[in-house]
């Protein structure tokens, strides 16, 4: 306050003058860098969910795709946990990345409202991606109502994972090719275990996931349906289903050839399998990279065994979708062809991470290379063509987790399959709806 | 008139508008964090909304859809099972223990310490130690049930009726050196007179606390009892972290269900609801205790 006294009205007109020029000072500053011309760079934003190993091989990617582009800028948005529960609050909050990381389980529930843009007209004036690229029934999986909703980057499909130490340790054939449920049990209850002291199993022929996305198969190949034609009645309760399903759970219960829920504990049924406790393990590919570093046995893969109507496999896939609302959709377009793009997808697929959406990676040495395990990888290949997409329902989350709260206790032997999904055909039909 | 020129002198006035402008920041937090998102839960509780579609307006019908849900009664009495079990234990134990530790034992800091890690352990750390020591078949736990000749331990988490104990027990163990330190806080406050009192009047042991202690500390009581009652209608963490509500939904508390429709099924406006509703049952528990306590807690 006396400062501003005493530069008040006894003040010299020089000394006036200074004070002016100190106070313009900063302003001619500000002035300047606000002046400059200002870069024309166009923002877009990127969402992915993905372990350490896929964020290192997208950073560069988009390192390299911002060099050959530089009036873009990509901003990534990587969210490795509950991912679609951020998405949905990026919609609600009218703030979906321009470029979106979507697998087909979700889709439906975008589609409905308009979150994606329909991209066939994109890949049909594209000079890089081609449709006959990719496995039609990745495309598939990636439409929704006619529209191709995400460019695919992978498949995924269910394959069984074996212990080739312990296969031959207690002598048993390997599976071959066309082998049947009957050779499979057979093939489990050798592998089985007991101990000599306390008779506790000590190896199991094999460990068991509890979701749908595992057991489906099963379901498929012994010509068993989850809904019907149109999706619209539950039909998982229907004969063929049950008894496929009923099997699946035998394995655990009648025929205990593959761990309960209390006898795996904290153990994830994978890691059951990485410790040699368990002879085989079913599920996808994206076990391989962690499998090649952890596992310290010879291992490869083979097909799930037939049911009454062959070996057929589920279909899902996850793919990259351009919001409708983007401001910037041919720079997000040009994202998505230079992810899409053939030799992004060889780096992705070296890894071992994914089943590649593009047949000609898929069948080129960078995945089927054979100096790293899994030998047998043209298996996820061969599987493509019979596969049966999952149904696409926009209540998905709520039909699955109905299901698996139904099958609970069949899981622990305290229930039938059927009777535990009689009991909830009435709801998830009211879920269909 | 003459009611509002009072008011706009008051604010007017330089001493209150000051106060007001300090405490804004603090105000404002509250108004943007906790008003607004009230009043706007209360407006989506009555739409069908799932974040992606326009929300739609129906009325009281997310009230009536879960007044007729089962699930709601069974995750209800999974709750109040839950809470009445902890906050009967989370009196009960550390009430015994700060008595305890309110003699001039040796080690006496040693111990107050040890019971009060668990309070700043992160609940995170907690769940995941916890899950481990409650493995049927590798935990230490069980290990120790079967060397003490028990054939058939329970299998804690993965067994319906024994998931919800195992919860209650690391929710207990959890908050038992909290509630210690309050039940030390009230008891250093009793003045020696009385027991001196009491024990000229040839008062022992037991009878000291149960006619001295216990009474002088019913405010105290009351306080944890009240709390406890809150925070554990609210649980959450434990469940996310070590359950999801499983086996068979028999660890399916209010919270975690209300969660898992916001946040797994989208349904925000049945979520809504559900968080009212409990919003309703805490308002009144809280309500009672406040009623009730003129007839067992004492006043000097």
């Amino acid at each position: 306050m006396k400062f501003l006294k005493n530069t008040g009205y006894g003040m010299t007109l020089k000394k006036a003058y200074s004070y002016i020029i100190l106070l313009l000072i900063p302003i001619i500053i500000f002035c300047l860098v606000s002046c400059q011309p200002q870069e024309k760079k166009v923002k877009i934003s990127f969402s992915t969910w993905g372990s350490e190993t896929e964020i290192n091989i997208i950073k560069p990617l988009i390192k390299d795709f911002e060099k050959l582009h530089p009036d873009i800028k990509v901003e990534l948005i990587h969210i490795p946990q509950n991912y679609f529960q951020k998405i949905h609050m990026l919609v609600a909050a009218n703030l979906v990345p321009d470029v979106i990381f979507i697998n087909n389980l979700n889709l439906p529930v975008y589609a409905s409202g308009n979150i994606f843009m329909d991209l066939n007209s994109y890949i049909k004036k594209s000079d890089k991606l081609k449709l006959d690229d990719y496995f039609p029934e990745s495309i598939k999986t990636m439409s929704y109502k006619n529209k191709l909703l995400a460019i695919p980057r992978d498949i995924s499909n269910i394959v069984l994972y074996y212990n080739k130490d312990l296969f031959d340790r207690y002598k048993v054939n390997y599976p071959k090719e066309n082998w049947t449920q009957k050779g499979f049990l057979e093939t489990a209850k050798k592998l089985t275990v007991y101990s000599n002291e306390n008779s506790k199993i000590e190896l199991f022929g094999i460990s068991l996931e509890t979701k749908p996305v595992y057991w489906l198969p099963f379901i498929w190949s012994s010509g068993g349906k989850l809904f019907n034609q149109d999706n619209k009645a539950f039909c998982l309760d229907n004969f063929d289903s049950c008894n496929a399903l009923q099997f699946y759970a035998d394995l655990r219960n009648k025929y205990h050839v593959a761990p309960k829920s209390f006898e795996s504990g904290n153990n994830t049924m994978a890691q059951l399998f990485i410790q040699q406790k368990s002879a085989m393990y079913i599920s996808g590919r994206w076990n391989v990279p962690k499998f090649r570093e952890d596992l310290k046995f010879n291992w490869d893969i083979a097909q799930l065994p037939q049911g009454q109507k062959g070996s057929i496999n589920s279909i899902d896939g996850s793919g990259w979708a351009i919001s409708s609302s983007t401001k910037h959709p041919k720079e997000a377009w040009m994202l998505i062809e230079y992810l899409a793009s053939k030799n992004s997808i060889i780096k992705f697929a070296k890894t071992g991470l994914i089943v590649p959406a593009n047949r000609y990676v898929a069948y080129s040495n960078d995945f089927l290379e054979v100096n790293l395990p899994p030998k047998n990888s043209i298996v996820f290949l061969k599987i493509i063509k019979n596969a049966v997409p999952t149904p696409q329902i926009e209540r998905w989350n709520e039909v699955t987790d109905s299901i698996n709260n139904a099958l609970e206790p069949v899981w622990d032997g305290k229930s039938t399959v059927c009777k535990s999904l009689k009991a909830i055909k009435n709801d998830v039909n009211e879920l269909l709806e | 008139m003459n009611y509002w020129n009072n008011l706009k002198y008051k604010i007017l006035s330089k001493d209150s508008f000051w106060a007001i402008l300090m405490i804004m920041p603090a105000l404002l937090g509250i108004l943007i964090f906790t008003i607004i998102p009230v009043i706007g839960s209360f407006i989506i509780s009555l739409t069908r909304w799932n974040l992606i579609s326009a929300p739609k307006f129906v009325g009281l019908k997310n009230y009536t859809l879960l007044i007729s849900d089962p699930l709601f009664y069974k995750v209800l009495a999974i709750t109040s099972l839950y809470a009445v079990s902890v906050v009967f234990l989370s009196i009960i134990l550390p009430l015994i223990l700060a008595v305890a530790l309110n003699q001039k034992i040796k080690g006496l800091a040693l111990y107050r310490t040890a019971y009060f890690l668990p309070v700043i352990t992160p609940m995170v750390v907690v769940a995941i130690v916890w899950s481990w020591i409650f493995d049927p078949s590798n935990g230490i736990l069980n290990f120790l049930l079967t060397k003490t000749g028990i054939t058939n331990p329970p299998l804690w988490l993965f067994d319906s009726f024994w998931a919800l104990i195992a919860i209650i027990i690391v929710s207990v163990w959890k908050n038992i050196g909290y509630y210690m330190v309050i039940f030390l806080a009230g008891l250093q406050a009793i003045p020696d007179s009385l027991y001196e009192a009491a024990e000229i009047d040839g008062a022992t042991g037991i009878k000291k606390h149960l006619n001295i202690t216990l009474p002088l500390m019913t405010p105290t009581i009351f306080f944890v009892c009240v709390m406890s009652t809150i925070s554990s209608f609210q649980v959450f963490d434990l469940i996310y972290l070590m359950t999801e509500g499983g086996p068979e939904n028999s660890t399916m508390v209010i919270v975690y269900w209300l969660y898992k429709n916001a946040f797994e099924f989208f349904k925000l406006g049945y979520a809504s609801s559900i968080a009212y509703v409990l919003f309703v049952i805490i308002l009144l528990l809280t309500l009672i205790q406040w009623k009730l306590r003129k007839k067992w807690v004492m006043y000097e």
